[in-house]
């Protein structure tokens, strides 16, 4: 709409990260250049997952309808990647184990800002046309803050030798829950037979991150103070 | 490799200064991205001046906020109306206020309106060409995105009168304001624009130079509030048809010795007929000025034909009525007796030329100026009856079936003044007037509008098909081309006759204050969270710690 418009889209998506980064303990640990290594990491496991889906799915620009929802779980088991990707940093980032994550996530997280939701603000939200789609992106980009949070704590679980043996079962659950996060809202089109857009699949993304970050917390806090 | 504890410092201190320097970088040399919610085309307003004085609308450009007719203030805003809705004083109230704009919606069905408001639409139309104005003016026809974008203008306006500013904003949330774009350049000069005349003639049997003449006229052209919208299909376009036909059914006649009569016809198809008859005036000067040229030095009268597409009256308009024994009057008894026999009441019409005006009625008023015996044919009971030159005059309007029937008694009653007897036994073998050839002409002349703007140069198709018609069925059939003149124009024209229109959905300013204020309280709650954090952790540890020694 206007240059004023665009600041309060990256004030609102960028604002978590910086306030996160700052006031969670990780200043004083110097672990700014950390996450700009961990960014690093996170486009090479992109190129990867390129590389990999271009080799199998070529089709790729191909009606959107058409694809089924098998087709679309296969593209996503890709994301898999990922938590390989964050494994590796997780095992190479140095210090405790809370610092590790916030590091792995956070670098995971803000590469992944930059890269997919920068240019669409900047090239979208300073036009004429005024649209909430922008001000969605900007709140998605914060549940993807708490979503890569998760997933590094997840992974970061997965490889304690220590875990208690229930609890490994329902990481794993949750860790696939995670990765398979992208077909949300054509699960959701199945159960309720129309896919909701906009602030509902918004708040729908934002309740099971949420639920799951809970669960992964009361997981982590069970295994540190055990 | 892993802390490089000075290329963090390094990069510290410097990246700051380099945003200084590449932001402003960057927003200077991106474009502002233009993707409309809506574009549309839209037609404009004429400009034009006249005789020195200035008609229509003077600009062409516009980006202002969309308000609806009832809105309060209007000024520096591109008003939404719809036709049925604006009266002639909506209309000069916009002017007066200092609207920047104004977007017309046309209904898809035109014709399909109640008569009472096709005298509103006339009025409109009158009062928007009367003078000029600074706004822009441009008319658009309905679509069901325009009229979603015009209702939610409406609500939005609805609010400005909202009971306080709370309500108002919050209704904003809700609601969508439009900012209404037409790039492109202002409005110019067209250059060196011409009006074509085109004129073929008959001749008589005998020394051509000797033989009376009879002159059969009509203006092609067309005329309405937007130049891309005036198919004038009634005026002029039946006028022409008329014209055309009698062409075709009298070059038979005069093609076979024994019917060939002892008289000249001379055709007209004039050009810039709605801008004071600028194609008759400039046939004028070229004939009776040049003394080479003797088609018009001694002529029974001048017929000019105008509006005849419907209706069961003809009128004929004369400036002075004929004498008794002058060809004019004979040509207007054989008219009754025709029309009496087709059942159509046929009248003369007489209206004194007004020395005053700057501009004449009637066509036939350019003929009787320079005392040549000459009237109007028309159904219509004056000039300004608004029904010519309305962007109401399409295609639509026009019985085919009353057009023919006025064709057939026109023919009869000019061929029966020619040969000076009842003519109803050789209107046989193709020289019978054919709704089949009526029709042809009609949809030819209607096949694109043609306000004199559209029309200008030398390779106008329309133009030139006219043209081709003519040289089939008359001989020496020609187009001479006029120009206003160079230091003190006549008249002139202006481009952007249509332009392409973005509405983009935009919010007021305090909406997007609302949303700054909104986004920093919830960085507060971040904030907060993030400090309390450690203590939210314990509480968390306190918590799962019971459970944690029952699941041991």
């Amino acid at each position: 709409m206007t240059f004023f418009h665009f600041g309060n889209c990256l004030a609102l998506a960028y604002g978590p990260y910086f306030l996160t980064y700052k006031y969670s303990g990780m200043t004083e640990y110097g672990a700014f250049w950390k996450c700009v290594q961990v960014g690093g990491m996170y486009l090479l496991v992109q190129l990867c997952k390129m590389l990999l889906l271009a080799t199998f799915f070529p089709t790729l620009d191909g009606p959107l309808e058409a694809s089924g929802l098998f087709t679309e779980l296969v593209k996503t088991t890709v994301d898999f990647g990922d938590v390989m990707g964050m494994s590796v940093v997780l095992s190479r980032v140095p210090g405790a184990g809370h610092i590790k994550v916030l590091i792995t996530g956070l670098g995971w997280a803000a590469a992944d800002l930059l890269l997919t939701r920068a240019l669409p603000l900047w090239v979208g939200a300073r036009g004429l046309e005024f649209d909430w789609k922008y001000i969605q992106i900007s709140l998605d980009a914060n549940i993807s803050l708490v979503h890569h949070l998760n997933l590094a704590l997840l992974v970061w679980l997965w490889w304690r030798v220590d875990l208690a043996p229930p609890v490994r079962p329902i990481a794993a659950v949750l860790l696939a829950g995670c990765v398979y996060r992208p077909l949300l809202p054509q699960v959701l089109a199945l159960l309720l037979g129309s896919q909701p857009a906009g602030f509902t699949l918004l708040a729908a993304n934002a309740t099971t991150t949420l639920c799951t970050a809970l669960i992964a917390s009361h997981m982590f806090i069970t295994h540190t103070c055990g | 490799m892993w802390s490089d504890q000075e290329l963090v410092e390094v990069l510290r201190s410097s990246v700051p200064y380099c945003l200084v320097v590449a932001l402003p970088l960057l927003l200077l040399l991106s474009p502002v991205p233009v993707d409309a919610a809506a574009e549309f085309t839209v037609y404009r307003l004429q400009q034009y001046d006249l005789h020195g004085s200035a008609h229509g609308s003077r600009s062409s450009l516009v980006n202002v906020e969309a308000r609806s007719l009832d809105a309060g203030s209007v000024g520096r805003r591109c008003v939404l109306a719809r036709l049925v809705d604006l009266t002639p004083s909506h209309y000069h109230r916009l002017v007066t206020q200092g609207a920047a704009a104004l977007l017309i919606l046309l209904p898809a069905n035109i014709t399909a309106l109640t008569e009472e408001h096709h005298m509103l639409v006339r009025e409109v139309e009158a009062a928007m060409l009367e003078a000029d104005t600074q706004m822009a003016v441009y008319l658009a026809h309905e679509t069901q995105e325009l009229l979603h974008i015009y209702e939610s203008v409406r609500t939005a306006t609805n609010t400005d009168s909202a009971t306080s500013a709370a309500a108002a904003l919050m209704s904003s949330l809700s609601t969508d304001g439009y900012q209404i774009v037409v790039g492109g350049s202002q409005s110019k000069l067209v250059p060196d624009m011409t009006i074509a005349n085109i004129q073929g003639k008959l001749s008589g049997y005998g020394v051509e130079e000797q033989l009376p003449t009879i002159a059969i006229v009509a203006h092609y052209d067309a005329f309405g509030a937007a130049p891309e919208l005036a198919w004038g299909a009634d005026s002029n376009g039946s006028g022409v048809v008329v014209l055309l036909e009698l062409a075709r059914i009298l070059s038979r006649l005069y093609a076979s010795p024994r019917t060939h009569p002892r008289l000249n016809l001379a055709f007209l198809l004039s050009g810039g007929g709605y801008i004071n008859y600028q194609g008759s005036k400039r046939f004028l000067e070229d004939h009776l000025d040049a003394s080479d040229s003797p088609l018009l030095s001694e002529t029974y009268y001048t017929l000019c034909l105008d509006t005849l597409g419907s209706g069961d009256a003809l009128r004929l308009h004369v400036s002075k009525r004929p004498k008794e024994t002058s060809p004019g009057h004979s040509f207007y008894q054989a008219l009754e007796e025709e029309g009496s026999k087709a059942g159509l009441v046929v009248e003369m019409v007489h209206r004194k030329i007004n020395l005053q005006e700057d501009t004449q009625a009637w066509e036939h008023e350019k003929y009787s100026m320079r005392r040549l015996p000459a009237f109007t044919l028309s159904r219509l009971q004056g000039p300004k009856t608004g029904e010519r030159g309305s962007i109401l005059d399409t295609r639509d309007t026009i019985d085919v079936a009353a057009l023919t029937r006025n064709t057939e008694v026109v023919a009869s009653a000019l061929l029966r003044h020619i040969y000076n007897t009842s003519v109803d036994g050789i209107f046989d073998n193709g020289l019978a007037v054919s709704e089949k050839s009526i029709l042809s002409w009609l949809d030819l002349i209607t096949s694109q509008p043609r306000s004199p703007q559209l029309l200008s140069g030398k390779n106008s198709p329309l133009v030139t098909t006219l043209h081709q018609i003519l040289s089939r069925y008359t001989n020496e059939a020609r187009i001479t081309y006029l120009k206003a003149d160079k230091r003190d124009p006549e008249w002139v024209f202006y481009d952007v006759t249509r332009a392409s229109m973005a509405a983009y959905a935009v919010k007021p300013a305090a909406f997007d204050f609302l949303l700054t204020l909104g986004i920093l309280a919830y960085l507060g709650v971040i904030y907060v969270f993030l400090q309390y954090f450690p203590k939210l952790y314990v509480m968390m540890v306190r918590l799962a710690s019971p459970h944690k020694t029952k699941a041991h």
